[in-house]
């Protein structure tokens, strides 16, 4: 029979990292071990996250594809059911459906130049294709990736970017909006730092996440530096339900942002009601 | 021509017994299991037929507070054959709307399929009332297209026509049917002002028109007009615990309500009430049939029109917007 | 009366008292009465007002409406607005009432509703204009107390029975809210999720609370205009609960919604010589 695609799949959580004061990442294994062998994720998708009881709501699966066993969501604590997420610790059972959602076109994105710009936890939806990029290695140019969040303690995946910072033919910027005694990097917001960096545009694809005021002042810049709206890329948030096109909550226009999205080049978006 | 048939009131139950569980609407006018063929009032009652397959309410899984993973029972899809009597055509029509939403690859909902598998749709044609508007989609009282059978009430029993293969599999069954012409197909009311459905592109290109914040004034988003759509397929999903037991459901929701699109943080791209009203309007006859060609979002129940505190007209509101941008457009030309 | 709130209408707009209008239009084309902004002066011609106008407008008073913004107003709609300036949701420069002389209106288009059978303010307490004959207003037939006495003489138990049963049908589709001109929380219990006050499906336990914690918002709140319950799709007579809290409210605080503006109001009001018969002092009746 089949399965009803509202229900979750049980998942254990291996491993918590507090990544910020109110930021927690969630490793974690589906239980049946069929379904945790036939998962398959592409960078950009997203999945619903359940703490039995408590809820379920819609976060980026934000770990490295090529390792689709071990699945990761970066959650911020913002109201009632990521605060109930944040009460769970390794060994806890949570519920999982997924992956939904068009993913970054990344297979299209072969022989070009990378630029990444995030903000805050918008780095959870750009981890997979950074991951995908260092994975396959030869397949892409060079690959800059513009990191900033509001202070250091606000800095995300400290771990994987020790990890970026080496990798071959990359460039890692990080800054922060305002450093503390501690700290030595940049200071500065994402567009002004992206701004100063100047990837080439010439042969590549941009890409960025993070808050809406980010994401508007970031956009400039990348027209700026030559980038076409049909070469930038960004993710639509909007408020979910199913991922599956069918609850209706996500509709703007003809599309569902869960199904039609939530990937979108510029070019895309200027198509959309300027609703969101 | 004898495609149809003539049978009594007394075999048709018979058959729709040996079939199995029958379903038609009550004096709440909520679909409910009879045992009998009750009277029907001259349209559709007041709540849509799509309760019984998306119900408001309906369980994903239970489970015991503190439950192992093991322990999560998932609902069963309901199985059982049966028939729903009563039927009008603009419900059963708004039932291929759902299948649109619900049977699409590769997430089809298995609860509402086995419901759509196992019920046969027996309508009755109605007696129009004033705020019927079947007509406005191009079909009528008596349309079969969406029906598994179409009865047409007479002093002694039904006219009856086979809707789908099902449905003349299932007039094979009824007993002491004798073959009788067809009739033609009745015409559905449409207001006499009403000269066509709006261009979908045309109303979506007028998107930040100001006669979405006029209207915005004339509705308060109390929702009624969604919550008895037959088209309407918004739904939330949810926890729900009671005594130990938690359930997680999903629930009817519709974009009317203040919350359907607030975010965490307190953010809502739709907050005032032009822009709800405006997704409605644009969901039913613009976004839907973009998407489906040769479909609306609405199928002329009236619903919306009878139950509206505020006594707004949909089709007076369709036809207003179009008429405004229709003059607005010649006049640029 | 048409003509003379569209030439009152007018005046405002030429004065420079208003920028916009919130009144009633016949929809040319439905024929049914429904709310409309105007904000030009010509457009007045639109307006009407008769015993259709059912509605009360004081629910579509928002901010973001070109201010100052007129209202046309029924005794009821006028008490609703003037309570939400004292509650301080519109400064009393930004609203420019319009008070009709209001015998009272017909929802079912042949008799005048319950409540205004036993309406006691005709005309809107709240008036910067006034609009017909104010001399010539019906008197009312029957009371508030006749209404809700059925209810009030009912013995606890079969009390609770009754309200119990009549709010079975309840959808929790919020309806009722929503019309309602003086529920104008920023966000609803109902919608709260964390914690979440009251289940979003009916069950006797989330209906019941639903209506209780409604009433108790709506005591000294309510001004009867009898909105919730027309929008109820599901016929629940959850104004009567309202009806009881406001005589509950007048007798024991001396307080009539919406009569007068400013000052203190029960709703959000601690004295310590307050009447408590209710906490725990004997069972009122
Ligand atoms: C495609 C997509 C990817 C996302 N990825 C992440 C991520 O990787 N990390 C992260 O921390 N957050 C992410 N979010 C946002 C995250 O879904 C919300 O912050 C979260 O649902 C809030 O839940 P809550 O119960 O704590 O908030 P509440 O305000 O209590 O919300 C109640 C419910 O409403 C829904 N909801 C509320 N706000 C949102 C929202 N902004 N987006 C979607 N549903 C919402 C959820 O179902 C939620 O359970 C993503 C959102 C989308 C649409
Ligand atoms: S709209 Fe048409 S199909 Fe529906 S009840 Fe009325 S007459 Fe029947
Ligand atoms: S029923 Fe009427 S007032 Fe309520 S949301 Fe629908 S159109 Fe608006
Ligand atoms: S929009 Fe109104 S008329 Fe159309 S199907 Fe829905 S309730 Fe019926
Ligand atoms: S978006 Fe609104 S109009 Fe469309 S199906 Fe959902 S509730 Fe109905
Ligand atoms: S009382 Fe009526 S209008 Fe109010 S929530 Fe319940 S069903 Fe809706
Ligand atoms: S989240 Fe349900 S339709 Fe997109």
């Amino acid at each position: 029979m089949l399965r009803d695609p509202l229900l979750p799949l049980p998942a254990r959580i291996s491993e918590r990292i507090d990544e910020t004061a109110d930021t927690v990442t969630f490793h974690f294994e589906l239980l049946d071990e069929a379904e945790r062998k036939a998962f398959r994720y592409l960078p950009g998708q997203f999945a619903e996250i359940s703490n039995f009881g408590e809820g379920e709501s819609t976060f980026v699966i934000a770990g490295d594809p090529a390792k689709p066993e071990r699945l990761t969501v970066t959650t911020k604590r913002v109201g009632a059911h990521t605060e109930a997420l944040h009460h769970l610790y390794a060994g806890a059972i949570i519920g999982f459906r997924g992956p939904y959602g068009k993913a970054f076109p990344v297979a299209d994105w072969k022989g070009k130049d990378i630029v990444i710009a995030g903000g805050g936890i918008g780095l959870a939806p750009l981890k997979p294709i950074i991951c995908h990029v260092l994975n396959h290695r030869a397949d892409y140019g060079k690959l800059t990736i513009v990191y900033g969040a509001r202070s250091p303690g606000d800095l995300m995946y400290a771990a994987d970017r020790e990890i970026w910072a080496k990798a071959p033919n990359t460039e890692l910027v990080v800054t922060v909006d305002k450093g503390d005694a501690n700290w030595k990097g940049r200071e500065g917001f994402v567009p002004a730092v992206l701004r100063a960096t100047a990837p080439s545009a010439a042969n590549a694809v941009a890409i960025t996440c993070g808050p809406p005021i980010m994401i508007k002042l970031t956009l400039p810049v990348f027209k700026d530096l030559g980038f076409p709206a049909e070469r930038i890329f960004t993710t639509l948030e909007m408020k979910m339900k199913c991922g599956l096109g069918q609850c209706g909550r996500c509709n703007i226009g003809p599309f569902y942002v869960c199904k039609d999205g939530p990937v979108f080049s510029v070019a895309q978006l200027q198509q959309l009601p300027q609703e969101f | 021509m004898a495609d149809g048939m003539k049978i009594s009131r007394d075999s048709l139950l018979a058959a729709l017994r040996k079939r199995g569980a029958l379903w038609a609407p009550n004096d709440a006018g909520r679909w409910a299991a009879v045992d009998s063929l009750p009277e029907l009032g001259p349209i559709r009652p007041r709540r849509p037929v799509k309760d019984l397959f998306t119900p408001p309410r309906r369980e994903i899984a239970h489970w015991k507070a503190g439950a192992g993973p093991a322990e999560i029972e998932p609902a069963q899809p309901d199985e059982t054959p049966g028939s729903v009597f009563g039927v009008r055509p603009c419900d059963a029509r708004a039932l291929l709307l759902l299948d649109r939403a619900f049977l699409q690859p590769p997430h089809l909902d298995p609860h509402y399929q086995a419901r759509r598998d196992n019920l046969l749709l027996i309508g009755v044609a109605c007696q129009p009332g004033p705020n019927c508007y079947c007509g406005v989609f191009g079909f009528g009282p008596d349309d079969k297209d969406a029906v598994d059978v179409m009865l047409t009430l007479q002093a002694d029993g039904f006219a009856a026509q086979a809707g789908s293969p099902r449905g003349q599999a299932f007039l094979a069954t009824v007993s002491g049917g004798a073959a009788a012409p067809a009739a033609a197909p009745r015409p559905g009311p449409r207001p006499d002002w009403w000269t066509g459905l709006p261009d979908p592109k045309a109303l979506y290109a007028n998107f930040d028109h100001p006669i979405w914040r006029e209207l915005g004034t004339s509705c308060m988003n109390c929702g009624v007009c969604t919550q008895y759509c037959p088209t309407c397929q918004c739904f939330t999903v949810d926890d729900e615990s009671w005594k130990g037991e938690i359930q997680r459901l999903r629930i009817v929701d519709n974009c009317q309500r203040s919350d359907f699109t607030r975010m965490a943080g307190g953010h809502n791209p739709r907050q005032v009430a032009a822009s709800r009203l405006r997704q409605r309007m644009l969901h039913k006859f613009s976004y839907i049939p973009t998407q489906n060609p040769g479909l609306v979002g609405c199928t002329g129940c009236g619903r919306c029109v009878d139950l509206c505190p505020l006594d707004r007209n949909l089709f007076a509101d369709v036809f207003e917007i179009m008429k405004r941008i229709n003059q607005e457009a010649e006049r640029v030309a | 009366m048409n003509q003379s709130l569209r030439e009152t209408v007018k005046n405002l707009f030429a004065k420079g008292k208003v920028k916009s209008v919130l009144g009633y239009r016949e929809h040319p084309l439905s024929q049914a009465v429904v709310a409309t902004l105007i904000t030009r002066s010509e457009d007045a011609d639109t307006l009407i007002f008769d015993d259709r106008c059912v509605q009360n407008l004081a629910r579509a008073l928002t901010r973001d409406l070109p201010l100052p913004v007129g209202i046309v107003v029924k005794g009821c709609d006028g008490r609703a607005v003037s309570m939400r300036i004292t509650e301080g949701d519109f400064a009393r420069e930004q609203v420019v009432a319009i008070a009709m002389a209001c015998a009272g209106v017909k929802a079912d288009g042949k008799t005048f509703d319950e409540r205004c059978q036993r309406c006691e303010m005709h005309v809107s307490p709240l008036a910067d204009v006034t609009v017909g004959d104010v001399s010539a207003l019906p008197k009312p037939e029957k009371t508030r107390a006749e209404t809700i006495a059925k209810i009030k003489t009912m013995p606890p138990a079969e009390r609770f029975a009754f309200w119990q049963k009549a709010f079975e049908p309840c959808t929790h589709c919020y309806a009722c809210r929503e019309v309602c001109p003086l529920c104008n929380c920023a966000v609803c219990v109902t919608d709260q999720n964390a914690p979440r006050w009251i289940e979003q499906t009916a069950k006797p336990s989330s209906n019941l609370m639903w209506h209780m914690i409604r009433a108790f918002h709506h005591a000294g709140r309510c001004v009867d205009c009898g909105e919730c319950q027309r929008a109820c799709p599901e016929g629940v007579p959850m104004h009567l609960l309202d009806l009881c809290l406001a005589e509950d409210v007048e007798e024991l605080f001396d307080f009539k919604t919406g009569v007068k503006q400013g000052g203190k109001w029960p709703f959000l009001m601690f004295d310590p010589q307050d009447p408590d018969s209710w906490l725990g002092g004997p069972h009122r009746g």
